[in-house]
């Protein structure tokens, strides 16, 4: 659907005011603008400037203003300033204040009018609390709402009396003041916060919601889940109002966002996919607009937009744009505009329009609609033309009796019919390139009717509506009937004078021809670069008829800083501008699915900190701009990428144009505004112009954190570990820790090595010293509270120097081993390992009692040999399921075999070393990693290769062991020499029977057949086997 | 208490978006909204860029680096839709495998404990978590998804540490049992989920509910053996939340407190007691728990310390 785009018809200026908040009463004929310093009253059926001037003592701007809707209260009129709302009366020329309310902590962020009942005033704040005020009594609230989350808006439903919905951030609430305790509906309208809501005022279900994600969703309370329709523009939405005619709906961009896009933009409900018309021409953004009958009678309506450029136009809305909404003032079916639209050439009344109105637009020298209402002197009209410049081409400033007269309105208007506009348009900067016939342009409107909403038709428009403050970019000149433009791009110290030559066809699949003039300071090559970026940007566009002079030029500033930036480091760093290598599938979404989408997508992390390595702190974070203006408490981060408004390109030029960091230095102008006018209304700012500074790259900080840790490198580099010696282990990492000045450190190694060293303790006393209070306990505790200190090399080293050191080969064979050689060696010298009963199978034999004695692997030689043959290998777990017939001794084995440290945290002191070895790992000590490996219980790694079992000749019973577990027969014993078997062995795979592969070598050298005389022909039936 | 090692000026045209360093602590890569991946090498206080990764088409937003193990390898994800597996041979970086089945922007990555092999968890604004695994015989990767593991969105994956606290209590049983693979992950749905592989199925095993906006980063605290798991996350509700587990069942919340500005970055030390968090709001803060188990800020006094300005921060 083609774009249309009108002007205003009155325009006012009233600089002094610096309002931010404007409000129509009842009647249509005043206006109130308010600001911090002034309210000002307007009468707009007289047709003078003069304005009603009321000095206002505050230091707080005003947030909203409403007037009462209701006729019987009409002179009422209610401001909110922080955290007050003011009621004020328009009477006899006289604006006196009536109620100041007072309830709201924080600042009041909407009021508004009950409906139908004129004493009735809803507030809403962000300090949670909804207020309905009665102005019979304005002491307190007359009811209080109270909703978990600060709300932004409040409306009244323009239907039901008791129905009102609240914004919240992304969310509504609706509430039925009978029922005030908790909201009746809840609905989760957008991803991002919500800044408009407006009710339907023909279908009491239906509620337009306008948010920051840049849609307009329109809802129908009895099915909250799902939006009835969305309206997607490219830019976040201030607010999406009904219009008072008609299902259309009003849409203005948030103000503080972009400079550039100052129009309003009309839809119909019922077409979704394209605004049906624009109202341009304010310089800056609009920040409030409202409705007014012309007069009561007539089914004329006028548009009343107030701007921070401090203008107040009015906007006529002719039969036709209502009729574009569907509303047909002398007809009693409502049309659709589509159909309309659709029937445009065959429609003889709707061409007889386009007709009528061309003849009114030549008969009226084009641009006539514009008119000053106003203004004393020839200054501010020149102003005025500046202003509002490249639309309106001449100024009739005879012409308000021509601006009020009715009859006179379809000329008044410059966003006529499709064909009417264009040929209007077009005729102003083309004598002839585009225009054509009626029937020809509303076919041209068709095949272009894919294209973006604001998407300018002609050249001069392009122009008009181009962003002139890109940074760096100077346009010099602007020629639209000529169709060239010269521009003067410098960046870094490069100038690029060049000039761009639009083709009559442009931009329908025709790229502009780019020309390096004189003064253009860069070298040949980069000449070349630079050209085919731009060509490349340019056919990006006008592939799919777009307009390309602003990409082109932001493009160019991109590449050109670029290759500033590469020639300012060094070769190293290749010239990369931004071309892509390669098209990916959804490079060619539009921009407004691909914004869509990503309002799933997080807002990009701009700092982190994250601890790597062994102890250090990576740390990246924005330019340090920032500190200066420290964001405010209010002002948070937006949650997702959808905030930076266009949405990402991956790969295409396009990308620079919204980047994290174009976001940043806004954000930073925004907060500058915020601070110096207080807390609220900050979306509603004057103008602060940002100076698009370059964010500069801030750099990656590597911080060294490990004094924030207790363990230490050095520490891990010096410790040793002994388990030989383990009091002298424990005084030589004293002495190291005392190097580092870990006097803690100094004093647990002090201990341990006192602990470790065993009293000389009482003969007859029973208790074993592991189960002393220092034994045992002490050292456990100590492990536990380094371990929470999270000081994991100290608990780790205490468990290695308190726990066996494990062999390798196999761990469990040894812990049995050592268990047993602990039992027998320490019964005879009876002094700290008391033995409830003692046990007969433990031959004495004295051995040496020196202190480690009881964790010395040699020990195992030194065996009593009553057992021996299940000496090897049994586990100490497994001494219980054997059971040897004396479960006293299995008591006594288990609950004082172990040593120091109690084997049921075994995994847990395992972990510990594990963790601490990965530190050593990290450092790159592998030597100490490698010891505390050692120690632990288990292997690093469980072997996961093929494993050799045996199976018991005699009970079948197959065992990793050298003994069956049932027999306790060996399990693999050589049939030669009849001993056990360790080392190389080979074993025939059908009898059975083997050894040693030498004893099997020299046996089978000669014969064929077992050694056993089981009769098996062990070398044949083994290949048989293995070779079939 | 903490010093500046290196400052590294690391050429990104655009905003950095992840920075980490690898195993040993020697090298550094970052990616950016450039859509480049950056890889330094780091020694005393020198830094030389040794790769300049470019294979994604959006900004890049995570990187992350296996266990040495595995060799040098390092994982991306971008906006672009893909993840990327890139390797260093020799001296050269190459990409050993590109994964892109994602419908939208992929937001993080996570490496596996080394203990469980090469596997990479990846979260992705489609709502889907895959995991990819690594068959080291055959070198082929093979994915599986979580599908809508988050509504609208998952934002951040983390990795349980393979040494599961409660089985450090069964020690009676000698065998160890085998290591469950856990998952914890954040969203658009103000959710922190916990997951678990069973057979070969990832299931839902708790659902953590505190945060009222969007989930932003999940860390799961290493272990170094204690009975008991520690999980932070933080959201666009501007707070950080400690979760506290002993069976990874029940959990209990702890709001670490609420910052001025969203948060979108916690980290845990090695041994899981110091959290570093970062925000909107462009500062850093560490936090460690005290003795009467409150987390208290370590960091300094005052904001600005934090502040990641210029360079120079002391603390």
């Amino acid at each position: 659907m083609a774009t249309r785009w009108s002007s205003e018809y009155i325009v006012a200026e009233h600089r002094d005011l610096q309002a931010n908040a404007m409000a129509v009463d009842y009647t249509g004929n005043y206006v109130l603008l308010a600001g911090r310093r002034y309210l000002a009253i307007k009468n707009l059926n007289e047709q003078s400037d003069r304005l009603h001037k009321v000095p206002r003592q505050s230091k707080y701007e005003v947030g909203a203003a409403e007037w009462n809707p209701n006729p019987s209260h009409k002179e009422l009129c209610a401001l909110s300033s922080n955290q007050r709302v003011e009621v004020l009366s328009w009477q006899n020329g006289d604006l006196e204040q009536r109620h100041s309310l007072k309830s709201h902590t924080r600042v009041v962020s909407d009021v508004n009018w009950h409906r139908f009942d004129p004493n009735l005033l809803a507030s809403c704040s962000i300090d949670t609390f909804i207020h309905v005020w009665d102005m019979r009594d304005t002491r307190r609230p007359a009811q209080s709402l109270s909703a978990v989350a600060g709300s932004t808006q409040v409306r009244w439903n323009r239907l039901s009396s008791f129905l009102l919905a609240t914004a919240h951030d992304g969310d509504i609430k609706l509430w039925d003041q009978r029922k005030g305790t908790a909201p009746v509906v809840y609905i989760s309208a957008h991803l991002a916060k919500i800044h408009g809501l407006d009710w339907s005022p023909l279908h009491e279900d239906q509620l337009a919601t306008s948010s920051q994600d840049g849609t307009v969703k329109l809802f129908d309370i009895t099915n909250p889940r799902k939006a009835e329709g969305v309206l997607t523009t490219t830019l976040p939405v201030w607010r999406a109002r009904y219009t008072p005619f008609g299902e259309g709906l009003v849409t203005v961009v948030v103000p503080q966002l972009r400079r550039g896009e100052n129009s309003l933009l009309l839809w119909n409900i019922n077409n979704q996919a394209a605004p049906v018309h624009t109202f341009v021409g304010h310089t800056d953004v609009v920040l409030e607009f409202e409705w007014r009958r012309v007069n009561h009678d007539s089914s004329d309506f006028e548009l009343i937009t107030w701007s921070r450029d401090q203008s107040l136009r009015i906007w006529r809305i002719e039969p036709f744009l209502q009729k574009l909404c569907g509303h047909e003032p002398d007809m009693d079916n409502v049309l659709d505009s589509q159909d309309l639209i659709d029937d445009l050439p065959q429609n003889p009344r709707e061409s007889s329009l386009n007709d009528y109105q061309r003849h009114r637009y030549n008969e009226h020298t084009m641009a006539h609609n514009l008119q000053q209402l106003t203004l004393d002197n020839a200054s501010v009209l020149s102003e005025m033309l500046s202003a509002s410049g490249r639309n309106s081409l001449s100024l009739s400033l005879d012409g308000t009796s021509e601006a009020t007269d009715d009859s006179q309105g379809g000329s008044v208007l410059g966003g006529l019919g499709s064909g009417g506009g264009r040929g209007g348009s077009s005729s102003l900067s083309n004598g002839s390139a585009t225009r054509g016939g009626s029937g020809d342009s509303g076919s041209e409107d068709r095949m272009q009717s894919v294209r973006s909403p604001t998407q300018p038709k002609t050249l001069q428009q392009e122009f008009s509506h181009m962003n002139l403050n890109i940074t760096n970019v100077d346009m010099d000149r602007m020629d639209p009937v000529g169709r060239v433009c010269s521009v003067t791009v410098s960046a870094n110290g490069h100038v690029v004078v060049l000039q761009i030559s639009f083709p009559a066809s442009y931009p329908f699949s025709t790229p502009p021809t780019f020309q390096f003039m004189q003064g253009t300071s860069v070298n040949p090559s980069s000449k070349s670069k630079l050209h085919k970026v731009l060509k490349h940007t340019a056919q990006q566009r006008v592939r799919k008829n777009r307009t390309c002079l602003e990409p082109c030029l932001r493009q160019l500033v991109a590449s050109l800083q670029q290759l500033s930036a590469s020639e300012d480091n060094d070769s190293k760093t290749t010239t990369f501008l931004r071309m892509p290598s390669q098209p990916s599938p959804y490079m060619d979404a539009s921009n407004m699915y691909r914004s869509y989408q990503d309002a799933n997508i997080p807002f990009p992390r701009t700092s982190g900190a994250k601890f790597s390595g062994a102890g250090a702190l990576v740390c990246f974070g924005r330019a340090p701009m920032t500190k200066r203006l420290p964001l405010h408490s209010e002002m948070w981060t937006p949650r997702s990428l959808s905030a930076l408004g266009g949405g990402w390109t991956p790969g295409t030029p396009t990308h620079t144009y919204t980047s994290v960091s174009s976001y940043y230095y806004q954000e930073r102008g925004q907060v500058s505004r915020v601070r110096s006018r207080g807390l609220h209304t900050s979306s509603r700012g004057l103008v602060g112009r940002m100076t698009p500074t370059r964010t500069t790259r801030a750099a990656v900080l590597i911080y060294d954190a490990s004094p924030l840790f207790l363990f230490h490198r050095e520490l891990g580099e010096k410790y040793i570990i002994s388990s030989h010696d383990v009091v002298g282990m424990c005084q030589r990492n004293a002495a190291v820790a005392a190097t580092v000045n870990r006097r803690d450190l100094v004093q647990a190694w002090t201990t341990a090595a006192l602990v470790a060293s065993n009293p000389e303790a009482d003969p007859d006393d029973g208790v074993p010293w592991t189960h002393h209070p220092f034994g045992r306990s002490l050292i456990e505790s100590m492990i536990a509270h380094f371990a929470h200190q999270s000081d994991i090399q100290m608990a780790a080293m205490l468990c290695c120097a308190f726990s066996p050191r494990s062999d390798n080969q196999d761990i469990n064979r040894f812990k049995s081993s050592l268990c047993k050689s602990v039992n027998v060696s320490r019964l005879p010298s009876g002094k700290w390992w008391s033995k409830p009963g003692g046990s007969p199978y433990h031959t004495i034999h004295p051995l040496d009692t020196s202190l480690e004695g009881w964790n010395y692997p040699l020990l195992k030689q030194n065996r009593s040999n009553s057992w021996s043959d299940s000496l090897e290998g049994l586990k100490a777990n497994e001494v219980r399921e054997v059971g040897y017939g004396d479960s006293s001794l299995n008591l006594f084995l288990s609950s004082s075999e172990k040593g120091m440290l109690d084997e049921k945290k075994t995994c847990l002191y395992d972990e510990y070393k594990r963790v601490y070895a990965d530190v050593l790992h990290r450092w790159g000590l592998l030597d100490a990693r490698a010891q505390v490996m050692k120690y632990m219980s288990s292997g690093p790694e469980v072997h996961r290769g093929v494993e050799f079992v045996a199976e018991c000749q005699h009970c079948c019973v197959t065992s990793s062991r050298a003994s069956c577990v049932d027999c306790k027969r060996l399990s693999l014993q050589c049939v030669i020499c009849h001993i056990s078997v360790r080392g190389p062995s080979n074993v025939c795979l059908v009898c059975g029977h083997g050894g040693h592969t030498l004893h099997m070598q020299t046996w089978f050298r000669k014969e064929t057949r077992c050694p056993t005389g089981c009769g098996c022909s062990c070398l044949v039936e083994s290949s048989s086997i293995i070779e079939p | 208490m903490v010093s500046l090692l290196n400052t590294v000026d690391t050429g990104h045209e655009d905003m950095i978006h992840d920075a980490e360093m690898d195993y040993y602590g020697l090298r550094l890569a970052t990616c950016s909204s450039d859509n480049s991946v950056k890889i330094f090498d780091i020694k005393n206080g020198t830094q030389t860029l040794t790769a300049d990764l470019k294979g994604h088409y959006g900004p890049v937003w995570q990187v992350a680096w296996s266990h040495p193990k595995f060799g040098n390898l390092l994982a991306s994800c971008s906006y672009d839709r893909k993840v990327i597996i890139w390797k260093e041979n020799g001296t050269e970086w190459s990409k050993v495998y590109e994964y892109s089945s994602h419908d939208s922007s992929v937001n993080s990555v996570a490496w596996a404990p080394h203990e469980f092999g090469l596997i990479l968890a990846c979260g992705s604004s489609d709502g889907s978590v895959s995991i990819l695994t690594n068959s080291p015989e055959l070198g082929t990767w093979e994915a599986r998804k979580i599908p809508g593991a988050h509504t609208i969105g998952c934002n951040a994956v983390s990795w349980c540490p393979a040494a599961t606290p409660n089985q450090a209590f069964d020690s009676n049983t000698k065998e160890r049992q085998p290591l469950v693979k856990r998952l914890v992950t954040g969203g658009c749905d103000n959710l922190v989920k916990i997951w678990k592989e069973e057979g070969d199925r990832w299931v839902e095993e708790a659902k953590l509910e505190v945060h009222s906006d969007w989930v932003r980063d999940v860390a799961w605290a290493p272990s170094i053996g204690l009975p008991r798991s520690t999980i932070a996350s933080c959201s666009q509700d501007r707070r950080v939340v400690i979760w506290t587990s002993d069976d990874n069942i029940t959990w209990n919340s702890y709001t670490l407190h609420t910052f001025d500005d969203v948060v979108w970055n916690v980290s845990w030390s090695l041994t899981g007691n110091i959290l570093a968090v970062s925000g909107g709001d462009n500062n850093v803060s560490l936090w460690r728990e005290n003795n009467e188990g409150q987390w208290i800020r370590i960091d300094g006094k005052s904001k600005e310390q934090g502040q990641l300005a210029g360079g120079e921060r002391e603390m």
